[in-house]
């Protein structure tokens, strides 16, 4: 960052009050070569700086009225920056929530689901049929057709919690049998 | 990279001379000399209470109007200050108004533990939260109209502050205009309820007041 005289700000903002064109124009060269450190280490976004910086002038330039130029300019136009770069990051942040892809564009191009089981009904079919006939009934109904517990209770005259424990107990037979 | 020169020249060739605005000082002076004229008008049209004589030979009526016009002092110049984006280099005095508010309420509170005999207690109750909250109307869009004009970056806290002014105002009509002897009415009915409505300067803040 250049080195400025001191009070070169509040003479330049002093000048440009007045209406000294030149003295705006450097002002808001030197004021944007003020705030560019402080930006860049804030901000992730390089590219965005510059557009940050460009709002922060256009800012400077619209409420120049309440600069005091009794009073120091690097706390006001700091100020300035601080709340325009608190603006962008409430857009930024937005702006990534409603660009978020959703998980159904993307479920195609997924390998796998990680929720979905690797084991599918196909691997177990032959450990099902060594199981006792009821319990290998009511897993098929259930995993090769996908009734509900309380449809093949209906199907095979039995009452839902007994499928359930049935099915329960299926399985912890097969698990035996996998662990082994 | 670099701000772009035709940028700065577009702006540049904007420059025109401007008034500085005025200092949140002059800016307070001029809200609370319109605040005493609107408390004078709304005064004459309301009344002034009938047992306004006895309680100017009260200290305790003294104390609560004196803290009653600081918070109107105090918040004038906290919400003069934060329509400034660097708050006018005076960050700690914006605290004040509720500093005030803090110490008027605890006053009051400490008269209601020490009251024996209440005398005059009104039969109305929310209908004194609806005069100041009416009462507060003019001034809260004069102030905000004015904040608005300038560049808040604290727009919340200035819209709170904006709120706790006019409201203190409605007060203050209110505590001239009604005949109440209960601290405890003032306490539940006028000072409360305003802390509480001020809080909705935090939303009109934000609707109003950002640039």
């Amino acid at each position: 960052m250049p080195s400025y005289t001191p009070h070169h700000f509040e003479q330049l903002m002093r000048l440009s009050l007045e209406g000294d064109k030149l003295a705006y124009a450097q002002l808001l060269r030197d004021t944007s070569h003020l705030i560019r450190p402080y930006l860049t280490k804030k901000m992730h976004q390089i590219d965005d700086v510059d557009d940050l910086i460009q709002d922060i002038l256009l800012s400077v330039h619209k409420v120049r009225h309440t600069y005091d130029s009794n009073r120091p300019y690097i706390p006001w136009v700091m100020s300035i920056t601080k709340y325009r770069f608190a603006d962008y990051l409430r857009r930024f942040y937005a702006d990534q929530l409603h660009q978020a892809t959703d998980i159904s564009q993307v479920e195609n191009i997924l390998v796998d689901e990680p929720t979905t089981k690797t084991d599918s009904y196909e691997c177990l079919e032959a450990e099902i049929t060594t199981l006792p006939k009821k319990q290998a009934t009511i897993l098929t109904m259930m995993h090769q057709y996908g009734f509900t517990s309380k449809q093949v209770a209906e199907k095979i005259g039995m009452t839902e919690s007994a499928v359930k424990v049935a099915a329960f107990r299926a399985y912890k037979i097969l698990k035996k049998k996998w662990v082994s | 990279m670099s701000i772009p020169e035709q940028f700065i020249q577009n702006l540049a060739e904007q420059c025109e001379p401007i008034p500085a605005s005025p200092s949140p000082l002059r800016l307070s002076g001029q809200w609370l000399i319109e605040a005493i004229i609107y408390i004078g008008v709304s005064l004459l049209y309301l009344g002034v209470r009938p047992d306004i004589k006895l309680q100017l030979q009260s200290p305790s009526f003294y104390v609560e109007f004196f803290l009653l016009s600081t918070l109107i002092i105090m918040a004038s110049f906290s919400a003069a200050a934060l329509s400034y984006p660097d708050l006018y280099q005076r960050r700690k005095l914006i605290y004040l108004p509720f500093f005030t508010m803090a110490l008027l309420v605890t006053f009051l509170l400490i008269q209601w533990q020490m009251t024996t005999h209440v005398t005059h207690a009104p039969s109305h109750t929310w209908q004194c939260l609806l005069s100041i909250t009416l009462l507060a109307v003019l001034p809260a869009g004069r102030v905000f109209y004015a904040i608005r004009k300038m560049a808040s970056t604290h727009y919340r806290l200035a819209g709170i502050t904006a709120m706790l002014f006019s409201l203190a105002i409605g007060s203050f009509v209110i505590g001239f205009s009604e005949l109440n002897g209960a601290i405890a009415h003032a306490i539940q009915w006028h000072y409360l309820p305003i802390i509480c409505i001020s809080f909705a300067g935090l939303w009109l803040g934000k609707k109003y007041l950002t640039w």
